[in-house]
């Protein structure tokens, strides 16, 4: 998976949590402060990403992943990660 | 009682380590990897480190802040403190800086203890310029220094917990060691655990709440304490069913978690909808009872039970008390919602309410050992041996709130002839979020000053569960501004507030805030207005 193709998945993932359309979104926003979201709604949105990327976010990152653009990249690394 | 040879704090680890010895007293539960602490590493940790603390020369009972991340290190370094005749000041990992250091400044902290986690704060701190000594947990434990360990008795002050915030100086909360000693017994007289049981560890311990219920408690019984570095939902099911938890406090991510596991059963059996939205609580509880009825149940449990955890028996919910439909439907599924009640001045536990005992709208009986009653006007009061020492430096406080050995709760209630405890609402400020924390609007206001806004404040509008959610209340000094261009102020004012003082929303008022004859916002009477008006 590459990083546009990470990032269109993300809008849509997101965009369905949260009922938010993310489309003209700046990959650099920090998606908490524009979703308006409190602790559990972010907690929500990143399993909501776990789960349909069937990936596992690393514990040292989940305070960092607060972009579109931050999101994308982890998932690329980790989408690599997983065994063929 | 096992609990009648402890006097002091240290003695509870004693006990523990004497009887658990080499079983886990804690687990940490990270992605891949998992890390143990057994009972008898626990009390050998706490005694290098209290000689540690104890060749560290200070004037008189040192405060020690300990500023540590949810790890089995958190609760070693709270036992060397107090071991080392040292009052600890427990504050959650993620306090901003400006808060310790007004901390640090009104308890004259000379030291501080961290874990990897934290280090930076420490540094930061120090960076800051901080007259503080900050000590890692490595070092904390790694000194195996073997000192005589001072004498300490059940009145000495064992904590002090900061209740407040930073932009006002906050109030601490003096809490001896016969105090939690006390509540922890009293717990345990109504929830008491066996030595198989596994707690899971979801809020900060520095949480008192969660100290005594969900770590002196279960330490006490011999359970395993486990930890995980994460709270997202998906992250707590996995734990909850690969360790066998039994039991846990309650936290919104957990509460989340679980509604959403048993609705989606429950769909997938077809006893509701597939879009849940058009079928209410009610409904879902009314068509589980007629299955329950008609011996279908069995099966459905058995599904239920699979998806959130076989071993999972009990979920403590503090503070409010819990929709009676919702106890029923996961205690349908085989899972009891106990809710407990209490405040950091009791140290902290009050009420317990188990369910199946519990009537609907109450938050339990007293604990044995803790009186309530509530005086004409309503307050809540409370009586016992765990009510705190005081509000430390703080006479005048301390006397308004403990009067005759009565402490004046500031929430209003009631109780019924059975002596369940009813809360309705509260009589001071103080709001309390869905995540159970609690904030002051006077906090949270100079945040959000800014010269568009004639008036201005924090109100407290009532949340789905009983709970407080703060909006911020403005009236626009321009008349003519659009709606658009107060929510754009609003949120890049919001923006620049500490997280724990963000507020959901921004509402616009027409007229005058609503004051007292003494000038002072009348917060929850506006509340009120706006939520009758469909706010």
């Amino acid at each position: 998976m590459d990083h546009n193709e990470a990032l269109a998945k993300l809008r849509a993932t997101i965009g369905e949590v949260t009922q938010v359309q993310l489309d003209n979104t700046s990959v650099d926003e920090d998606l908490v402060a524009f979703l308006g979201l409190d602790s559990l709604g972010g907690l929500r949105m990143l399993a909501a990403i776990e789960k349909r990327f069937d990936i596992c976010f690393p514990d040292e990152e989940l305070g960092k992943l607060k972009t579109l653009d931050t999101l994308a990249r982890s998932i690329v690394v980790l989408d690599g990660e997983k065994p063929l | 009682m096992k609990l009648d040879s402890v006097r002091v704090l240290p003695d509870l680890l004693d006990l523990a380590a004497d009887e658990h010895g080499e079983r886990w007293a804690f687990s940490q539960t990270a992605r891949q990897s998992e890390t143990h602490l057994s009972y008898e590493d626990l009390r050998a940790q706490a005694y290098r480190g209290a000689g540690y603390l104890v060749d560290r020369q200070s004037e008189g009972r040192e405060l020690v802040l300990l500023l540590m991340e949810s790890c089995p290190q958190w609760a070693a370094s709270f036992f060397a403190i107090l071991l080392a005749g040292r009052i600890v000041i427990p504050v959650p990992s993620n306090t901003p800086i400006e808060n310790l250091q007004v901390v640090i400044h009104v308890a004259g902290v000379e030291r501080m203890v961290v874990g990897p986690v934290t280090q930076s704060q420490g540094d930061a701190l120090l960076a800051a310029g901080a007259a503080i000594e900050v000590i890692s947990a490595e070092r904390l434990f790694g000194a195996g220094v073997d000192r005589g360990l001072p004498h300490i008795s059940p009145d000495d002050t064992a904590l002090l917990a900061f209740t407040s915030g930073s932009t006002q100086m906050p109030r601490a909360v003096e809490v001896t060691h016969l105090n939690l000693i006390s509540d922890l017994r009293s717990v345990l007289e109504v929830h008491h655990v066996d030595s198989d049981a596994v707690f899971l560890s979801m809020l900060p311990p520095a949480h008192l709440f969660e100290l005594v219920v969900g770590m002196l408690g279960p330490l006490v019984c011999g359970a395993e304490i486990v930890q995980p570095t994460s709270l997202l939902p998906n992250r707590i099911l996995a734990t909850i069913k690969h360790k066998g938890v039994t039991h846990c406090l309650a936290v919104p991510a957990l509460l989340d978690m679980l509604e959403k596991e048993i609705i989606e059963e429950l769909a997938d059996v077809g006893i509701v909808s597939a879009e849940r939205r058009h079928q209410s609580l009610a409904e879902i509880v009314e068509v589980v009872r007629l299955r329950q009825s008609k011996h279908e149940w069995d099966e459905t449990r058995a599904g239920l039970r699979q998806r959130i955890g076989e071993a999972f028996s009990s979920v403590m919910v503090g503070g409010a008390a819990i929709d009676p439909l919702w106890t029923e439907l996961c205690s349908l599924a085989g899972l009891r919602l106990d809710v407990g009640y209490g405040l950091t001045e009791a140290s902290p536990v009050v009420c317990i309410g188990l369910a199946g005992e519990c009537p609907a709208g109450s938050v339990g009986k007293p604990v044995p050992g803790v009186e309530v009653r509530a005086d004409a006007r309503g307050e809540i009061l409370v009586r016992g041996q765990n009510v705190m020492k005081g509000y430390f430096f703080d006479a005048e406080s301390t006397r308004e709130a403990i009067r005759e050995n009565w402490l004046h709760t500031g929430d209003i209630g009631h109780l019924d002839e059975e002596g369940n405890v009813y809360i309705k609402g509260r009589v001071k400020e103080a709001m309390v979020t869905a995540d159970g924390e609690t904030v002051y609007p006077e906090d949270m206001e100079p945040y959000y000053w800014d010269v568009r806004f004639s008036e201005y404040c924090v109100a407290p509008l009532a949340g789905p569960d009983g709970n407080d959610v703060p909006v911020l209340v403005v009236v626009s000094s321009d008349p003519a501004a659009t709606e658009d261009d107060l929510q754009d102020v609003f949120k890049a004012l919001r923006n620049e507030a500490p997280v724990r003082y963000r507020v959901s929303r921004c509402i616009r008022v027409d007229e005058s805030l609503p004051r007292t004859r003494l000038g002072k916002i009348r917060r929850r009477a506006l509340a009120a207005t706006l939520s009758t008006a469909g706010a």
